[in-house]
């Protein structure tokens, strides 16, 4: 049984497609290319690609020992924020802090909790009256019981109550993929390919990799939980040293139609490139996570310098001392925003203490797929390289959209 | 470590380009667990797990040979696991070894980790011809110049190019994938022969003490700090048992941790469960 997975490789290694292997090339391979790049070049690259995936299932994505979180589906939210708050804080951080819910009564998974259901906690709470008493009860002991609320009500605000919530308030906004009822899950011996288009689909960034047993348990065992990052860590490592066989590798990032550019006199743009200062508000900033369907923001200075990025993953670190209890988010700037999640997470960080990652636009594409390749980055910010303009975002699901040639 | 550790179609077979001593296989049947063969008890052939070098000759994982003695013996010391764990690879290279079992004067290796650009002689016994590398993990190209002649092993996986040239593949792995059915010991043992007429526990019986946890099952990774390095791998022993976090009782969540194996990989969950008032 365990040999399946071993097998699968070698055998898509013998059955691989052509790979022009030059015994003796010089460095030659290893230049990026400036030039366009041909329809053809693009074809076989993903192609390639594509075969690849196929032939490799997720069960390459697991770790060897891995750890993955549940949440049971009737823990108050307040207490899910914390619990994946010290997920994110701790020194192995693997990346996005997503829980998936578990349901016990059913024995199934139903959903997953994401940094984006916190966004919208926290951005209706002062709006609706459903959460914020819930809240507001951990930093007011006893006090005023202004809500209407009863005590028993306040109990129910748990996960579950939140997701039904979450149903009405998403057939008033336009939330791509919200509206599932069903958790999106996959099996480990999906293909990756299946994986990727799954995410890709659906809207989402992590997916649970499920094992069903029918016959013997009461509950699926979750194995993992995938994301177009370990997928992409997968191609990386079969691709790196075999550039020639996907061609696109080498091209620099601005010849290939990929990411978000700023746009350009004379092109025209279709996704425009969001963008914010340090003084606006953090309530401007959630407003735009969510409508603009982005996971994170560039913030640039006034010269449109780049100086950080505010995330979705970043509001976890509000729950650090309770911080979400006692702002005001349209009194509070991005500024401090950040210097909040960079208290909350202080081992954070590149050596050069970045949070977040940058290329140039000269880069070869194989570059960016290992930047992005790396744990936790999910996007790459493409700045120019003396004045630090901000000129574009490549994300993950850029690069996959690209490369299945998704809109 | 390597997937190929294993013997493959055991001695019928020469071509396979191994002219390792059986001794040297012994690292990897002992078991799967990596705190035992970081343990003396190694024979002196074999360099320990940290250093065994990779066999190309199978890219399938085959049943190491059975050395039933050996596990029995080493169980205790799985207590006294070292800290210090150096099968950390990381980037760091892999221990690799090619061999050419096919003749030649002078053989070279040239393959696709550094793009092809540079040649390494191998050192040769006879007939046969070796050559230890490190290679971070991941996948590579290669190909064998046999007295100015480029050639490669037809046995082991290889592709072949548009113009009928061939080079062997390899994918390097940075961890051996347990093949647990080929472990003997690791089949449940029937169950006794006397009836099972214990009677359920009655109410004196819970105000006992409950028995001692074996101390096998303080192996747990759960409850510990997390490290840098990616987490070690948990002992066979405390597998599919479920620990509770151990909490005042007015907290109103607890945390349920359960280490399972799938195949060849162990998954840790950690369930949150609000407890009922």
């Amino acid at each position: 049984m365990s040999t399946g997975a071993i097998s699968t490789s070698s055998s898509s290694s013998s059955t691989s497609n052509i790979a022009i292997v030059p015994p003796m090339l010089p460095d030659a391979s290893l230049q990026v290319s400036n030039l366009r790049i041909s329809e053809a070049d693009i074809g076989i690259s993903r192609d390639c690609i594509s075969e690849f995936l196929s032939t490799h299932s997720a069960y390459e994505l697991l770790p060897d020992s891995g750890k993955v979180i549940a949440l049971e589906v009737s823990l108050p939210v307040k207490q899910a924020f914390h619990i994946l708050y010290e997920q994110v804080v701790s020194p192995v951080d693997m990346g996005i802090p997503v829980a998936p819910l578990l349901d016990t009564c059913s024995g199934e998974f139903v959903g997953v909790l994401s940094p984006l259901d916190f966004i919208l906690i926290l951005k209706e709470v002062p709006n609706g009256t459903l959460f914020w008493p819930m809240l507001k009860k951990s930093c007011i002991q006893l006090g005023n019981r202004g809500s209407n609320l009863t005590e028993e009500e306040l109990e129910t605000h748990t996960i579950s109550a939140w997701k039904e919530a979450k149903q009405q308030l998403s057939s008033q906004m336009v939330l791509h993929g919200q509206s599932q009822r069903q958790l999106i899950h996959a099996g480990p011996y999906d293909s990756l390919k299946e994986l990727a288009l799954k995410i890709l689909q659906n809207h989402i960034t992590t997916i649970p990799i499920v094992r069903s047993l029918l016959q013997e348990d009461s509950f699926p065992h979750l194995l993992h939980l995938a994301s177009l990052s370990g997928i992409l860590r997968c191609i990386c490592r079969h691709f790196r040293h075999s550039t020639t066989s996907v061609p696109i590798l080498q091209q620099a990032i601005f010849t290939i139609p990929l990411g978000t550019w700023v746009s350009r006199i004379g092109e025209s743009n279709g996704n425009q490139l969001a963008k914010l200062k340090p003084n606006e508000s953090l309530s401007r900033a959630l407003t735009l996570l969510v409508q603009a369907e982005v996971s994170s923001i560039p913030i640039v200075d006034d010269n449109d310098r780049l100086l950080d990025t505010y995330s979705r993953s970043d509001i976890i670190s509000l729950a650090k001392d309770k911080v979400y209890a006692r702002i005001r988010l349209d009194e509070t700037s991005i500024y401090q925003a950040l210097q909040l999640r960079n208290n909350a997470s202080p081992s954070h960080g590149s050596v050069t203490g970045q949070r977040f990652h940058t290329c140039l636009r000269s880069d070869s594409l194989l570059k960016v797929m290992e930047q992005l390749a790396t744990p936790g980055v999910r996007r790459v910010i493409i700045v120019e390289a003396a004045t630090n303009h901000v000129e574009g975002i490549i994300s993950l699901s850029d690069v996959f959209r690209f490369l299945f040639s998704m809109p | 470590m390597g997937n190929v550790n294993g013997r493959y179609e055991i001695e019928d077979d020469n071509s396979f380009g191994r002219s390792r001593p059986d001794a040297d296989d012994s690292s990897v049947d002992v078991c799967g667990t990596r705190s035992v063969d970081s343990v003396d008890e190694c024979p002196p052939e074999s360099p320990g797990r940290s250093r065994t070098p990779l066999m190309f000759a199978p890219q399938i994982p085959v049943p190491p040979l059975q050395s039933s003695d050996n596990l029995y013996n080493e169980h205790h010391l799985w207590m006294k696991e070292p800290d210090q764990s150096s099968e950390v690879y990381l980037e760091k290279g892999i221990p690799t070894l090619f061999t050419w079992n096919y003749g030649g004067n002078v053989v070279l290796v040239e393959g696709s980790w550094d793009n092809w650009a540079s040649r390494k002689p191998m050192q040769r016994s006879g007939k046969d011809h070796t050559l230890l590398m490190n290679l971070p993990s991941g996948v590579y190209q290669y190909k064998f110049l046999v007295d100015g002649q480029y050639k490669c092993i037809p046995d082991l996986p290889h592709i072949t190019d548009e113009m009928g040239n061939a080079t062997n593949v390899l994918d390097v792995h940075d961890y051996v994938p347990e093949n647990v059915e080929s472990i003997s010991e690791f089949n449940s043992p029937p169950s006794p022969g006397s009836s099972y007429s214990l009677s359920l526990p009655r109410d004196k019986d819970f105000a006992k003490e409950p028995p001692v946890v074996p101390s096998q099952l303080h192996l747990t990774t759960l409850g510990m700090p997390d490290t840098d390095e990616s987490s070690l791998k948990p002992q066979h022993v405390i597998l599919n048992h479920l620990f509770i976090e151990k909490c005042s009782p007015s907290q109103s969540m607890v945390a349920l941790g359960l280490t399972h194996r799938f195949q060849s990989k162990y998954v840790t969950v950690v369930l949150y469960k609000p407890t009922k008032r």
